[in-house]
């Protein structure tokens, strides 16, 4: 009964997390900062489902293959983080040196 | 030797996320070779960027205890500003200027957990520094990201008494 409570608590609150990631996704102003939103909160929403549902496991390699997922997903999180703030930040360069480009251009009045 | 005990890691992987299931060698048969190919692959390259940092079994109760309570600090952040009408974003990049830690697998730990930190992603490694994208800049911000250095580099069992190269942290655009 405890143990029931406990896990409906902790999938509850990471539930609360998740949401609050989508919202973040959905509210915030650019792609850096939806990325915070879809690390961080994600990342906690998920550990407390994993701790919520650890002691509803009937087996050890149960529980491990949870704890793995667990592992497995943080790592791929913060590197796909990583790739699309790396990827975003390159674009944002590439396109102020194109602007800086093609500036003169626009001074200098269009085709003669 | 690496790609042995990289294919029997990657084998018991496999048999602990099917349960042991024989049928499921079906897929794995393609999948098992194919992760322990790119496994020595990327080793490789880690190999070359290798400079005398070895991980401290010991650090690594330290470690995870700092890495959970930046996850919780750091969700727990994040979650309060998307809820909140008002979130407070002042959203800026940092150069933050690396001090002690080499390139190599304990730069790219570094780069993961700074991500984890309550207000900044790791964005991209420069030679001597990484940008850093904070939702609200604060003297904490700076603090913490140092304070994650020093727990990586001290679970690498880098020594971190080396005098700092430059200590300057400066807005980029």
């Amino acid at each position: 009964m405890i143990v029931n409570i406990y896990t409906i608590f902790m999938v509850s609150l990471g539930c609360l997390f998740f949401i609050a990631g989508t919202l973040g996704l959905l509210r915030f102003p650019d792609v850096f900062c939806r990325l915070h939103a879809l690390t961080k909160s994600d990342n906690l929403g998920l550990g407390l489902i994993t701790l919520g549902l650890l002691p509803q496991v009937d087996s050890v390699s149960m529980a491990i293959k949870i704890l793995l997922i667990w592992a497995l997903l943080l790592l791929t999180s913060a590197t796909s983080c990583h790739l699309v703030a790396r990827h975003e930040r390159r674009r944002q360069l590439s396109e102020q040196a194109e602007g800086l480009h093609n500036n003169p251009h626009s001074e200098g009045g269009n085709e003669p | 030797m690496f790609s042995f005990i990289s294919t029997l890691l990657l084998a018991g992987f496999w048999f602990l996320l099917a349960e042991g299931d024989l049928a499921s060698l079906l897929v794995g048969i393609v999948f098992i070779p194919l992760s322990v190919f790119v496994s020595v692959k990327l080793s490789e390259k880690a190999n070359t960027a290798r400079s005398g940092a070895r991980l401290q079994f010991i650090k690594i109760p330290k470690f995870v205890g700092f890495f959970l309570y930046q996850s919780i600090k750091g969700g727990k952040d994040t979650a309060l500003r998307a809820f909140s009408l008002n979130m407070q974003l002042q959203p800026e990049f940092v150069h933050y200027p690396i001090k002690h830690i080499p390139a190599g697998l304990p730069m790219n730990l570094f780069m993961n957990v700074v991500s984890l930190l309550p207000g900044s992603v790791g964005v991209i490694r420069e030679p001597n520094s990484v940008l850093v994208h904070v939702l609200a800049v604060t003297d904490q911000t700076l603090n913490e990201i140092y304070a994650c250095e020093l727990i990586v580099s001290e679970l690498f069992g880098l020594d971190v008494s080396a005098p700092k190269r430059n200590s300057i942290t400066k807005k980029a655009t």
